[in-house]
């Protein structure tokens, strides 16, 4: 019989509590008697007939003993895990009420979520309001997936309670063949653990979301050493215990790789083959691999004995090249949080310019907060889960010519969006920033329903994967575009228009510019938009902070760009 | 040159950092003389981060840049002491190599200028507006214990 909501909702560990006392009280007492039974063995020199029938039967009673000691311990055992599992279930259940009643939502007895506040406003352009509707159906599935996961939760600890019941009325948990009443009572410890419940399988970054929020703090502890791999990569979990459970894989897999480098090159020195020998062209492909993960590995290891960076995604699958996401600052609470996606050329190995860049931004971006007497905090993230084209990858699948990686990064970057609104209790003010074919990644994940993403700002792009920004579902005069002169990669238009002639987009300076008394340095080429103090910089700290207004507007044209965005290109030509 | 061998010519990370933290506590002492009033919220200057450096000592290993805050003050530099301000701030700057002055805003109630060294790249700023930041975006220096 499944479980309800309405069953759920009465859950009390209270009744646990005391079947706990009364079961460890039973144990203490039984565990007691093996003084006794030592003593009942009887005089050291007794012999004879009676001797032998007595010490048969002292045995077959501390048999029974241990059998009993045994059950008593798993049924305690059992009831104390399912105390701290209906802890958890119960607080899945208040944080659920809590969400909805904080976004107009309401749980009905029977578990169904119905959005009772709607969207409560007018909406001029029905963009704006598709957009809306779309961000109040993330909130509902949101908390239909937390009512969800608190039911297979609570489902998962009742099938295991009744089966250790089970066991122990059944009289399966142990045969009497233990050394001593210590020994059975650990037999029955062993044997009353419930197991893990895994996150659901294919979920959406909501389900993982209240998955993770259904369970105990000693599962959570248990899955973070047992099972980093469960939930280094999962979005929808806390970024704080990804970066957890990343360190753990990332330390383990350093050492895995270093074993292997070893054996791959102890194998090749003993195999004296040419390019015609199968096994040592094997070797070599691998040595290749492994080189290329450790490179990544000690990169990532570099950047993470640095303050305030935490590893949020870790991928070392093998025919492909690592993929990592570092962030700098606490994503789990900052105010702000900017997901940068770069391009053409990024790897793992050679990310810690990406995190200087970001380190940078954040600072400039508090430093703006606080000057202009706001409180916020910001946090910045380099987003690199997805196969950023290669020079070298030009003429295969990933070619920086095709927008394969750009679609299949964008569908992981909009989970990731969605997951890092959902595993926080109240959403960041969350900004896109997309440089290069990066650039187009962000565009395709932005094509995305229910991101949660505020505002985006793409840089020296090749294009949006469209050229309607109406596409990306954002509202209205949230997307910007910078491009720098001389970036020959932004006059592309490859993958939709050339975004410096995209209608509804705005436009972010990267010259000189002098405006309302500030000055800054103007950037050329495709590559130096993060530079420190550059117009081009200032101005993503301003959208970064919320400010979007105080950013300088222009859009640097030159000859090659598509003409649509000359200043003088005829209206009736259609833009 | 390549890029370890210019970092081999600069002091290490640490000697840098010392002179940074000092040098932040100087310019806050000036801010603090041409403009009395400001309440910091930290007593000291101190590094507010510390990470791989960008391009191109990035994959330079043992290669380290921070970023230091004076503290920062609730607060305002009124308008009529700006000048003063930056005329004392700058002169203790040139001495300590930072000779390049950027007039970043200077408007009233709001004003912010960038003073940056051009031998290394690390650069001051110092800005005004609801409140006052002052802070130093230090250079890529190799650590002693891993270069």
């Amino acid at each position: 019989m499944s479980v309800t909501w309405g069953q759920v909702a009465r859950w009390s560990g209270a009744p646990l509590r005391a079947a706990e006392d009364a079961l460890t009280a039973s144990r203490t007492e039984l565990l007691g008697c093996a003084d006794e039974l030592r003593t009942m063995a009887g005089p050291a020199r007794w012999a004879g007939p009676a001797s032998v029938t007595a010490g048969r039967r002292l045995r077959r009673v501390t048999d029974d003993l241990e059998v009993v000691i045994a059950e008593v311990s798993a049924a305690r055992r059992a009831v104390i895990e399912a105390g701290d599992a209906v802890a958890g279930v119960e607080h899945a259940v208040d944080a659920a009420r809590e969400f909805a009643a904080m976004h107009g939502l309401v749980i009905a007895g029977d578990g169904r979520v119905t959005d009772e506040a709607g969207l409560g406003m007018c909406f001029a352009d029905p963009h704006d309001e598709e957009v809306a509707r779309e961000g109040r159906q993330v909130l509902v599935d949101e908390c239909v997936a937390r009512v969800e996961q608190a039911l297979r939760t609570a489902a998962d600890v009742d099938a295991d309670l009744v089966a250790v019941l089970t066991a122990v009325r059944d009289h399966r948990v142990a045969d009497g063949s233990d050394d001593s009443l210590a020994d059975a009572a650990r037999t029955g410890d062993a044997a009353g653990h419930l197991s893990l419940l895994p996150p659901p399988t294919g979920g959406r970054p909501a389900d993982n979301a209240g998955w993770w929020a259904s369970l105990s703090p000693a599962d959570r502890e248990r899955i973070l050493e047992e099972h980093p791999d469960w939930v280094g990569g999962l979005d929808g979990i806390p970024m704080d215990v990804r970066d957890v459970a990343n360190r753990t894989r990332l330390e383990e897999a350093g050492d895995g790789l270093r074993d292997r480098l070893d054996e791959i090159l102890d194998a090749l020195a003993a195999t004296p083959g040419g390019p015609y020998d199968g096994r040592y062209l094997a070797l070599t492909a691998e040595l290749g691999t492994v080189q290329q993960q450790l490179a990544a590995v000690d990169a990532l290891s570099t950047i993470l004995e640095d303050d305030d960076r935490h590893l949020l995604v870790l991928d070392l699958t093998a025919g492909q090249r690592p993929q990592a996401v570092v962030a700098v600052g606490d994503v789990s609470s900052a105010d702000h949080v900017a997901v940068f996606t770069p391009g053409l050329t990024s790897t793992v190995e050679g990310m810690g310019g990406y995190v200087a860049d970001m380190a940078r931004l954040r600072a400039a971006a508090e430093d703006e907060l606080f000057r202009t007497g706001d409180t916020g905090s910001v946090a910045t993230v380099v987003w690199l889960d997805y196969q950023a084209p290669q020079w070298s990858s030009t003429f295969s699948g990933d070619s920086v010519a095709l927008a394969g990686s750009a679609r299949d990064g964008g569908a992981a970057l909009a989970d990731f969006y969605r997951g890092l609104n959902a595993s926080r209790e109240t959403d960041p003010d969350l900004t896109a920033l997309g440089h290069s074919y990066g650039s187009t990644t962000t565009g395709y994940g932005l094509q995305h329903e229910g991101t949660g993403v505020d505002r985006a700002v793409f840089f020296g792009s090749p294009g949006l994967g469209t050229s309607d920004v109406d596409d990306l579902r954002l509202p209205s005069e949230r997307a910007w575009y910078a491009e720098a002169k001389w970036d020959g990669v932004g006059d592309l238009g490859r993958f939709g228009r050339d975004p410096s002639a995209l209608d509804g987009i705005g436009h972010l300076q990267t010259g000189d510019a002098s405006v309302d008394g500030r000055d800054y340095a103007g950037v050329s080429g495709h590559s130096s938009y993060l530079e420190a103090e550059s117009t081009s910089q200032y101005n993503m700290a301003t959208v970064v902070a919320g400010h979007p207004e105080n950013a300088v507007e222009g859009n640097t044209v030159g000859l090659t760009d598509d003409p649509r965005a000359w200043s003088w290109w005829p209206s009736w030509l259609g833009g | 040159m390549d890029a370890r061998d210019q970092l081999s010519t600069r002091p290490s990370f640490e000697a840098a950092e010392r002179d940074y933290l000092a040098l932040l506590g100087d310019v806050r002492a000036t801010v603090d003389a041409a403009s009395p009033g400001l309440q910091w919220r930290d007593d000291t200057a101190s590094r507010s981060d510390r990470g791989v450096c960008g391009a191109p000592f990035d994959r330079v290993e043992g290669a380290k840049t921070g970023i230091y805050t004076s503290g920062d003050a609730v607060g305002a530099i009124p308008d009529e002491r700006w000048p003063e301000v930056v005329a004392s701030v700058t002169d203790v700057l040139r001495d300590r190599g930072f000779g390049e002055v950027t007039v970043l805003q200077d408007e009233p109630g709001s004003h912010e200028i960038s003073v940056g060294d051009p031998a290394t790249g690390a650069r001051v700023v110092l800005g005004t507006n609801v409140n006052t930041i002052l802070t130093l975006y230090g250079a890529c220096f190799l650590v002693e214990d891993g270069g």
